[in-house]
């Protein structure tokens, strides 16, 4: 972080590929595009770059870099007029194991090729905009940003019954809309 | 047998049991064939959406991001950092060096206010009877050579006893009411 401060180059293209995929995979999930997943990933990383020195290191990097990259997706979802997520707090937002890093989101990803087709992308992301707002964040921040249950409380300032109704209700409606292509396997 | 809902399985497929909840549930599922395909569908689901969003992340070519950060940068984009970083980078000071020198500099202002403080001019009380004594002093050692009124008291012109040939001329404000007569010329 120091060498990045003094304006290191090298040192930065090292924190950009440190995390650039799990905040890429954090702004496809709202965006539902790669190319407007790339804006706002660069316009985070340059904050970054810019603002380096603002970084006091209370939080971890990791936290500081989501908080940036999840509000440039809702400036960006908001100005489109598209879905609105609930706004971050950056009070939550660790894994516990102090490297900064969230745990993988979820235990059960492995190729598919018929959940990687477009069709199925675009039924999914219908199934989403038909999910209520606060549904489809808590959905979002479990499924896509690995967050803990107990960590999506602190973060929307519910309790954790809630967080578990809303993601169980979440994943009901997905069910039901995506239920001819789940059925087929 | 105790009920198996959806949010034991939910719970279930997030890992979020303990071992010993786990085990019991791994019992009830293996009782419960409908609960059983509750949970497969489940697993499903959260399959089929990490699937696809992964295959949407994987169209994003690797470097894309940086390629597209470097170019930024190579437009000017440099790190902001804070005036404390900006200033110790200016003249290559350790943060421990940095500190001292500041303590000093404290210091040394410190000890030119308390100087300053120190040699504040006398109040009028401390005037009137610096200025007494000193009349008392010239009256009994001066030889009076010549004296004249004037409109705030009198100027008194004498020679010192221990340099008689030496005139001063003393600026000697006397009060009429209490002067005596014979030190008047």
């Amino acid at each position: 972080m120091e060498r990045v401060r003094s304006g290191d180059r090298a040192a930065f293209r090292l924190l950009v590929e440190r995390h650039e995929r799990r905040v890429l995979r954090v702004a496809v999930s709202r965006l539902r595009s790669e190319q407007e997943a790339l804006d706002v990933c660069q316009e985070a990383f340059l904050k970054v770059y810019r603002g380096i020195g603002q970084f006091q290191g209370q939080s971890s990097f990791y936290t500081w870099l989501y908080r940036i990259v999840l509000n440039l997706c809702i400036d960006r979802l908001r100005r489109s007029g598209r879905a609105v997520v609930v706004d971050f707090d950056d009070a939550v937002l660790h894994d516990g194991d102090g490297d900064g890093a969230l745990a993988l989101p979820n235990p059960f990803r492995s190729p598919d090729s018929e959940f990687q087709s477009q069709e199925f992308w675009n039924e999914y992301s219908r199934a989403l905009d038909g999910l209520s707002d606060k549904h489809r964040e808590v959905f979002q921040l479990y499924n896509d940003d690995g967050l803990s249950y107990k960590e999506i409380a602190d973060h929307l300032d519910i309790n954790i019954g809630t967080v578990m109704s809303r993601l169980h209700h979440a994943r009901q409606n997905l069910q039901g809309a995506l239920r001819r292509y789940l059925k087929r396997k | 047998m105790p009920n198996l809902d959806d949010t034991l399985l939910q719970r279930y497929l997030d890992h979020d049991l303990d071992p010993e909840e786990r085990a019991r549930t791994d019992a009830l599922l293996a009782a419960d064939p409908a609960a059983r395909q509750r949970l497969e569908d489940y697993e499903a689901l959260v399959r089929a959406t990490a699937s696809a969003l992964d295959a949407r992340l994987a169209r994003i070519p690797a470097g894309a991001l940086w390629d597209r950060l470097e170019s930024e940068l190579d437009a000017g984009a440099a790190p902001a950092r804070s005036w404390l970083d900006r200033l110790m980078a200016a003249f290559r000071v350790p943060r421990l060096e940095l500190g001292l020198a500041c303590g000093a500099l404290a210091a040394a202002a410190a000890i030119v206010v308390w100087v300053r403080l120190s040699a504040v001019p006398a109040g009028p009380a401390q005037v009137a009877k610096a200025s007494e004594t000193a009349a008392e002093e010239i009256q009994k050692n001066a030889l009076i050579v010549e004296s004249y009124e004037v409109t705030e008291g009198t100027v008194v012109i004498d020679v010192s006893e221990d340099m008689p040939g030496a005139p001063a001329v003393v600026w000697h404000f006397v009060d009429d009411d209490t002067q005596d007569p014979h030190h008047r010329g």
